[in-house]
């Protein structure tokens, strides 16, 4: 080997050469290496080909607890995922149903119960995801002026609710936990938006309902008010629901569905006084209308087994009410469809499957 | 930038590396231990939740006591459980807050369906319905509470392989920035210090090799490019001394051959007159030495007899030209058989005085033959000389070592002298004994010199009055 340069040897400045060469070839390679190993470890959401974006029609109540959905179109995450989301706005889960039912939308989002009456009159209906649960969400409103200082009073009274809705389970539920025969009360079938002023008005006793529903009955009742929460009785959760056919020919828009649904759960966790004020905006309501209601609001996208459990114990009440004909509990697990969230985040299925 | 700051800034980059990759690892591993303290929790209050569940159809099945006790001792191992909160990022504190929640509610429930045994309702459809609600409440909550209870062993999962893929990210960047940081410290080392003294090298090579006409001139303001500053202006000096040297050299070469043809000229001017003298004295001598009377012959002797004087002493000082301007014929020499050769040749022209010759033998020395062969003439001459009048006349020719190399002598146990006047010793015609004693001109001891110097040597003497002299030399480059 030729170590000096000298003039006989013009190796010393070749080796030199080749030393930086492959000095720089190998930061060339380890730069490589290393921008291979942040590509690949770095999460990145997939690609969206703008051209491709897939139409979706989604029936979306104006009211909290479809807050996921809300905040996924003010964030544009549909879009991010490659969807092409038009929103059908109606008032209450039992009015998306119906929009759903009428093949308007492809999917719609409503609470437990008005999907397991549809479920029960042997609609091919399934959830793709529970975006929400909620133990203290409904109330009773009661007028003072009829007698009524405790839940057991509600006994022979006139109770408004709205029937087929969380509201009118809840009352259910409501009245076996205090031990009422539901039996003893009348209901009256009220639409939503009627409901304060049927209280206020005494065209009725009492009203069932979500809220932030229940607080606007209580304030346009006033003083005379008195509301009667209970957590223990119902867990109600907020569903997305879509045509079984529809939601088996279309796997990969259900799993955009909830790709960016996650993202909303995410940004809500993240950004929650932004998200709230975005609800409010989005619903025409003032923040602080929300915010009783807000802090029990557990926004999660699942598909859990209690949410089975629960369906049955409506199933059970919708047969005692006469929704439909005394049986045995039909098989729901049909009703769920897991492959969506599986795919895109299987923790999120507890559902024994 | 001088090279000091550039090996601090290269040492602080690549400690810094190294102290970012440390933190990032210390930082992940810290993040493990916490997610695996969560996961450690988790699964104990999946455990928890299992053995709950198991108690609470037990008790359903049979409303033994048994059973309610034990709902209630593992429902306090969950809450002891939950109240630990490990748990701050925003998903796993919204799960944990559910978990609290039924916590709260499940004792509540749990108690009113034991107590509803014994209690009156309005009817037996009405105390199906509560119990059917308070155990379906109850079942829908742990069914939940172990949903949570996994999700959250997910999250600690996912928490820990986050870390991992960090700890590998970090140790990818740190690695990579290390490679970046060595590869400009070689770079650095390149460009700045090896090129420049690759350069330095082969220019102190020239130099070395006696051309002092290179010149470095590394730009910059670090410390080779000062270094190369100095050595240019150590070049140019040199350089400046070597034609000043050169120039003396001319000028004593110039003076030599001007001294040579001086005293050349002179001998053999003063030859003329001198033959003359010799020759008219012994024509007087054989001519008219009839018509003088004996002071007359005598004075004319002496005449004589200083005339032959003056001619060795013109021989002398030939020689001694002669012995400065012989060119040099180096090759190994046997100078045992030198000086036993010499030593013949004396005893052979002066045989009346007999001397004892001990010649060491194996001496060998790198040096021009015949000036060694006139050197040792000198010297064992001289030896031989003064050691007349001596009862056991004895002359030693050897070697001995002389501030660790290797010395050659020539010592006799004659007259010596006193080495007071040692400075005279080597000059030309000093003598120190009278000529009546020991005769000769005084030119020996110069000549001696002369050789030993030419041969790049040193010649000293030891002596003291009656106990003899040597004369020791050491030449250049020869070692025993």
């Amino acid at each position: 080997m030729c170590s000096e340069p000298a003039p006989g040897c013009a190796g010393g400045h070749m080796h030199s050469r080749a030393l930086a060469l492959w000095v720089w070839s190998l930061v060339a390679a380890l730069l490589v290496v290393l921008g291979a190993a942040v590509y690949w470890l770095t999460p990145r959401a997939d690609g969206v080909d703008a051209s491709r974006l897939e139409r979706v029609r989604i029936a979306l109540p104006t009211v909290p607890h479809a807050a996921l959905l809300h905040i996924a179109v003010e964030q544009g995450y549909f879009a991010q995922q490659g969807l092409d989301v038009s929103i059908v706005p109606v008032t209450h889960g039992r009015a998306a149903m119906e929009q759903l039912r009428q093949a308007k939308v492809d999917i719609a989002a409503m609470a437990d119960v008005v999907l397991l009456l549809s479920v029960l009159r042997a609609e091919p209906l399934a959830v793709a995801a529970s975006v929400l649960n909620v133990g203290n969400d409904n109330a009773v409103v009661a007028r003072r002026d009829r007698g009524i200082a405790a839940p057991r009073d509600l006994a022979g009274k006139r109770i408004g609710v709205s029937f087929g809705t969380s509201g009118e389970y809840f009352l259910w539920a409501f009245l076996v936990r205090h031990r009422v025969a539901p039996e003893s009360v009348t209901l009256v079938d009220l639409a939503p938006n009627q409901i304060a002023q049927a209280l206020a008005q005494g065209g009725v006793d009492a009203v069932a309902t979500w809220s932030p529903l229940s607080a606007d009955a209580q304030a346009a009742l006033g003083p005379q008010a008195l509301l009667f929460g209970e957590a223990d009785a119902y867990r109600m959760d907020f569903l997305l629901v879509g045509a079984r056919a529809y939601l088996q020919a279309h796997p990969l828009v259900a799993q955009k569905l909830l790709r960016a649904l996650l993202q909303a759960e995410q940004y809500l966790l993240a950004q929650p006084q932004a998200a709230l004020e975005q609800i409010a905006r989005r619903l025409n309501v003032e923040v602080r209308a929300l915010q009783p209601g807000w802090a029990s609001f557990n926004f999660r996208v699942e598909l859990r087994q209690s949410l089975l459990v629960t369906l049955e114990d409506q199933a059970r009440w919708a047969m005692a009410r006469g929704y439909v004909p005394d049986g045995p509990v039909p098989n729901l697990l049909p009703n769920l469809y897991l492959d969506a969230l599986l795919a895109v985040q299987p923790s999120r299925v507890s559902v024994v499957h | 930038m001088n090279i000091r700051t550039k090996n601090w800034l290269a040492t602080g980059a690549a400690l810094g590396a190294i102290g970012l990759i440390a933190l990032g690892i210390g930082w992940s591993s810290l993040e493990v231990a916490d997610a695996s303290r969560q996961r450690r929790q988790t699964t104990e209050i999946l455990q928890h939740y299992t053995e709950l569940r198991l108690v609470s159809f037990d008790y359903l099945q049979n409303r033994s006591e048994r059973a309610r006790a034990q709902w209630y001792a593992v429902s306090g191992h969950i809450d002891a459980l939950i109240a630990a909160n490990h748990f701050l990022e925003p998903e796993h504190a919204t799960i944990v807050a559910a978990l609290r929640a039924r916590r709260a509610a499940a004792p509540r429930i749990f108690a009113e369906l034991t107590a509803a045994r014994g209690q009156d309702f309005a009817s037996a459809a009405s105390r199906q319905r509560f119990e059917a609600q308070l155990v379906s409440r109850l079942l829908i909550d742990q069914q939940d509470s172990l949903a949570d209870a996994f999700a959250l062993t997910g999250l600690a999962n996912r928490r820990i392989e986050r870390a991992q893929a960090r700890v590998v990210l970090v140790m990818i960047a740190g690695l990579g920035s290390l490679a970046l940081i060595l590869a400009a410290l070689s770079w650095l080392i390149h460009r700045h210090m090896l090129v420049p003294i690759i350069r330095l090298q082969e220019v102190a090579r020239d130099v070395a090799a006696g051309n002092l006409n290179r010149h470095l001139g590394l730009p910059g303001d670090d410390e080779i490019a000062a270094l190369s500053r100095d050595f240019d202006t150590m070049t140019q000096s040199l350089r400046e001394s070597f034609a000043r040297l050169e120039s003396n050299n001319r000028d004593l070469t110039a003076l030599n051959q001007e001294l040579e043809a001086f005293a050349y000229s002179v001998s053999h001017d003063l030859r003329a007159p001198l033959r003359s003298l010799e020759g008219f004295s012994l024509a007087l001598l054989e001519d008219h030495a009839d018509q003088l009377d004996d002071d007359g012959r005598d004075a004319l002797a002496r005449i004589r007899a200083a005339g032959q004087r003056m001619g060795g002493l013109i021989d002398d000082l030939l020689r001694l030209s002669r012995v400065t301007s012989v060119e040099l014929d180096i090759a190994s020499v046997d100078l045992s058989a030198l000086a036993r050769e010499v030593a013949a040749e004396i005893d052979r022209d002066g045989a009346a005085h007999a001397v004892q010759w001990v010649v060491e033998p194996g001496l060998r020395v790198m040096a021009d033959r015949s000036l060694m062969r006139i050197a040792l003439q000198n010297l064992m001459y001289n030896a031989w000389k003064f050691t007349h009048g001596v009862a056991r006349p004895l002359v030693r020719v050897g070697m001995s070592l002389h501030e660790g190399r290797a010395a050659f002598h020539v010592a006799d146990n004659g007259a010596g002298f006193d080495m007071a006047y040692a400075g005279r010793l080597f000059g030309a015609f000093q003598r120190l004994h009278g000529e009546q004693l020991f005769p000769g001109t005084g030119i020996g001891l110069a000549i001696v010199r002369r050789i030993i110097h030419r041969h790049g040597g040193e010649v000293w003497a030891q002596a003291s009055p009656g106990a003899g002299a040597t004369f020791s030399f050491q030449l250049e480059g020869v070692n025993p």
